[in-house]
């Protein structure tokens, strides 16, 4: 098949243009966090900064905390996909490996949950919580986060597991391997990639979560990162562009290194997390 | 993914006659989260949702108020008016990601891009990993009033600037570019899976009988790919309903209630009108209406599988 001059320079044409309607905004974001105030606001924008400086970054660090709040997001996000991919790797092979009593009841009920919106949770949680004292602190938060991660990730890897071929049950068994043994050093290993996959979506939703947090946190040291972010606006009357670009350009460093050192996982990812959804 | 024959179940069952704990045990941690944290709080929601609960109020004050709740929220005119919008916002993203997802998709699956494909599909990929706050700060300074870029850009064309915040159809619109720049690329990541999926020797045989290109896309390629389409309408129309951060950060629901969603209103009504009754209540609703919008889908999606 050729391709006409004219159809290729058409393609590249479209590659530019959708190009730069889902990049530039990220690049004027990072790039406005090293301008200085005077510079921000000039006309005509400068595309690229010419006077750089870090005095963004020396604000949202030093005065608006914003270190803090970017280790309390990776502690509440770490823990959060360390403690669902736990017990969803433990659910995921039993409902893939056994039959029993109430199995469908359950995988069903647990994809359900996933269309319930998040505001039928958070109101009750917000009440209990109260109640029982976790309410307004990161260890509520990441339970409520394991919850809402959850049922995709047993779904995930209930997939995962299916994909595992009987025989190599059959052939551990004869050899004598016992329950934990046949979860833990059989079918465990088979199915990293579908770790590495269920982490990073685990991950980046607890990471980039807001709506719950808004409502479960209030006060200054157990903010998240997009919390924070939100507050930096409704402080002050003007939109500081410059403390915001750079608090913006803090919070995608998580999603830049993934998208750089985890791609054929996140591909994966985003996919099948649609088809299992 | 589930289905096991009927031969396949019997002798399954014939083995295992006598009770074993062991699967129990491995799905257990997971039901007691399910459990305690999603089906506790649903009911517990459902029971508030016809109290009067009213934030800081103490506890003697909650009494059960019947329908009084749903009957407020429903003659709530920003309520009202938040179901509307949301409908037409989540109309609207669905349908520019489905024809924008396609396109960039196309554009990138085709010949002349296979060399440079891994690169940009990695850059593609980054606003989809964004938090949504992250997503609409951004834009915040892009939309800026006076200094922001895309205002600058149509001083540059003549036109007059633009108050992306202040005015009530560009706050929209605003709000509407936000939304489907951060789930596009999602939407292309599915369309590029599905174009694996169609047979190639098909497409060629097409084009041996002489069938253009735009019958091919919409004759063949389309209707092959037409359960991933219904994907991710579904998947999307879920997220689209549900906007909620976008909305705080970007307008707070401004100018006057104009772009208030279903999320913000409800959000608004428990915590700044400290009507935790009431909320639950708005809740409910949203709730319904998302059961009832995803059981047409599935009746009107899997009728067109049948045909």
């Amino acid at each position: 098949m050729r391709t006409s001059r004219l159809e290729r320079i058409w393609i590249y044409f479209l590659v530019v243009v959708f190009m730069l309607f889902f990049t530039f905004p990220i690049y004027w974001a990072v790039t406005t966090s090293f301008k200085s105030p005077d510079r921000i606001l000039t006309l005509p924008p400068e595309v690229f900064p010419y006077s750089p400086t870090t005095d963004n970054y020396n604000e949202v660090i030093n005065n608006n905390q914003m270190g803090l709040y970017f280790l309390n997001s990776l502690f509440v996000a770490v823990s959060t996909t360390i403690v669902s991919v736990l017990i969803a790797a433990l659910a995921g092979y039993g409902f893939s490996r056994f039959r029993f009593r109430g199995k469908y009841f359950w995988l069903y009920l647990i994809l359900a949950i996933r269309t319930v919106p998040g505001l039928v949770f958070t109101l009750p949680y917000f009440v209990i919580f109260d109640k029982i004292g976790l309410l307004d602190t990161l260890t509520g938060l990441i339970v409520v986060y394991i919850t809402a991660t959850l049922p995709l990730a047993v779904w995930l890897f209930v997939g995962f597991y299916d994909k595992i071929p009987t025989d190599i049950y059959d052939a551990a068994k004869i050899d004598g391997c016992g329950q934990l043994q046949m979860f833990g050093q059989v079918a465990l290993p088979l199915v990293v990639p579908g770790i590495v996959v269920t982490s990073i979506l685990n991950f980046l939703a607890a990471y980039n979560e807001f709506g719950t947090a808004l409502i479960l946190i209030f006060s200054d040291n157990n903010k998240t990162l997009p919390l924070a972010i939100a507050g930096l606006i409704q402080l002050q009357k003007d939109t500081p562009f410059g403390t915001l670009s750079a608090a913006g350009t803090i919070a995608i460093i998580p999603a830049f290194l993934l998208s750089i050192f985890a791609q054929k996982y996140l591909v994966s990812g985003f996919t099948a997390g649609a088809v299992k959804g | 993914m589930l289905k096991i024959t009927k031969y396949q179940q019997i002798t399954r069952y014939q083995r295992r006659k006598r009770f074993e704990l062991a699967p129990y045990l491995f799905v257990l941690p997971a039901i007691l989260f399910i459990i305690l944290l999603a089906i506790i709080p649903i009911l517990y929601s459902l029971v508030i949702s016809f109290q009067s609960y009213r934030l800081g109020a103490p506890d003697s004050a909650i009494r059960f108020n019947g329908l009084d709740n749903y009957i407020k929220i429903l003659s709530n005119p920003t309520f009202i008016g938040s179901i509307g919008w949301t409908f037409t916002f989540a109309f609207i993203s669905v349908s520019v990601n489905l024809v924008l997802g396609l396109s960039v998709a196309l554009v990138l699956n085709h010949r002349v891009m296979q060399k440079g494909f891994k690169i940009f599909r990695s850059l593609f990929i980054l606003p989809l990993m964004l938090a949504p706050v992250v997503s609409a700060i951004m834009w915040k300074v892009l939309f800026a009033a006076i200094y922001g870029p895309v205002n600058y850009v149509i001083s540059v064309l003549g036109l007059p600037s633009v108050s992306w915040i202040g005015d009530e159809l560009p706050a929209k619109i605003a709000i509407l570019v936000i939304d489907i720049w951060s789930s596009t690329p999602f939407c292309v990541l599915i369309f590029l899976a599905a174009f694996q999926t169609i047979p190639t020797d098909l497409i060629e045989a097409a084009r041996i009988d002489g069938a253009s290109k735009s019958t091919i896309l919409f004759r063949i390629n389309l209707p092959i790919i037409r359960n991933f389409i219904a994907l991710i309408v579904s998947i999307r129309v879920m997220d689209a309903l549900r906007v909620f951060d976008s909305v705080i950060v970007f307008t707070n629901g401004g100018p006057g209630n104009s772009t208030e969603t279903i999320g913000t209103v409800i959000y608004k009504t428990a915590f700044r009108y400290s009507d935790i009754g009431g909320g639950s209540a708005g809740a409910f609703i949203f709730f319904v209406i998302i059961v009832a919008f995803t059981l047409i889908f599935l009746k009107l999606s899997s009728r067109n599988v049948e045909v």
